[in-house]
């Protein structure tokens, strides 16, 4: 919609309404012809206030679109972003891929296809890989079996994760979780109250404060780790070309 | 008047090279290189940065700096059986 401005008929005196880039009218009163003086100042662009940075699974393309937005296109690669956020409640299978955030509320049940969002919180039982591109806080209550990744993973207390992999760059445990590889490429916090039963557990700082436990077959503490490339289903890239090699 | 010892600290420095194994009856504080075949302290091992450290390793915490190495075993904290977790949760202690 075009921006528009108040114009005052100098004969009859009357206001009515035209287009900022009009240069005359006629008054809707008295039927005259006005000629319209332009006005120096140029109509000031509506900037939205609150944005967020969207960057595209698809092309990688980063735009800013408004908070509000429920969905978006990619300006690079047209792909749709569904940027609404979910909670479920009760048992449900439903497809999640979404750039918000979703809710596993208490005593819910989730069976279905890979989660993927951009924070994920968990308080109910979840069956299936969850995927987030900022974090995953699994809550007390929270059930998971699936692998999980995301760059931070917080286990609360009170929470039960047997995860056959995990994929972090900070993990924070105050619950016990069995699995059977962990790979955090920055730190492991084991606080009070939580255990971490591994296979093999590689990281690069490691922190077991007094009243968590660690039980690792094989412990590797090295200096920086490169970054993993993930692709989808949690599995990293360098482990897909292992396997086709 | 002190009724408890503080836990002696053993601490090994950046030009120590050690082999074999080695037991602190304390905290264990490494800056050089351990190469254990098992390295066990009763209190905290703190392996710190451009330290090394290899082999079977038991303490009751474990703090590894950045820059640190460590490769082997570790069994950290009280680690409670499956049975005693059943059992536990059974009478309530273990949420």
């Amino acid at each position: 919609m075009s921006e528009k401005r108040t114009v005052t008929c100098p004969y009859c005196k009357s206001e009515q309404e035209e287009p900022f880039a009009a240069i005359s009218t006629y008054c809707h009163t008295c039927g005259r012809h006005i000629p319209i003086q332009r006005s120096r100042r140029r109509p000031v662009a509506m900037v939205p206030q609150n944005t967020r940075v969207v960057e595209c699974r698809e092309c990688g393309y980063t735009d800013k679109i408004v908070a509000d937005a429920q969905s978006t296109q990619c300006e690079n690669c047209s792909a749709y972003l569904d940027l609404r956020c979910y909670t479920i409640r009760g048992k449900s299978n439903q497809k999640i891929v979404t750039y918000g955030d979703v809710t596993f509320a208490p005593g819910c049940s989730y069976e279905g296809p890979p989660v993927r969002a951009s924070k994920v919180t968990v308080a109910g039982r979840v069956s299936a890989l969850i995927k987030a591109d900022s974090s995953i806080e699994i809550l007390e209550g929270g059930r998971i079996n699936n692998p999980i990744d995301a760059p931070i993973i917080k286990i609360c207390r009170g929470s039960e994760v047997r995860v056959p992999l995990l994929r972090t760059r900070n993990l924070e445990l105050a619950s016990q979780m069995r699995t059977d590889e962990v790979t955090a490429t920055d730190q492991i916090i084991i606080l009070p109250g939580g255990s971490l039963i591994a296979g093999r557990v590689k990281t690069r700082f490691i922190e077991v404060q007094e009243g968590g436990a660690l039980l690792a077959g094989f412990l590797e503490v090295v200096p920086p780790i490169p970054p993993l490339d993930f692709t989808d289903h949690g599995i990293a890239k360098e482990d897909q070309d292992e396997a086709i090699a | 008047m002190r009724f408890f010892k503080k836990p002696a600290t053993c601490y090994l420095s950046p030009n120590v090279q050690a082999k074999g194994t080695f037991t602190a009856p304390g905290n264990l504080e490494i800056d050089g290189v351990l190469k254990g075949e098992r390295v066990e302290a009763k209190g905290k091992v703190i392996i710190h940065a451009k330290a090394q450290v290899s082999g079977k390793l038991k303490c009751a915490t474990l703090y590894v700096e950045p820059g640190g190495q460590f490769s082997g075993p570790a069994t950290v904290g009280s680690v409670p059986s499956e049975t005693l977790r059943r059992f536990g949760k059974a009478l309530g202690l273990i949420k």
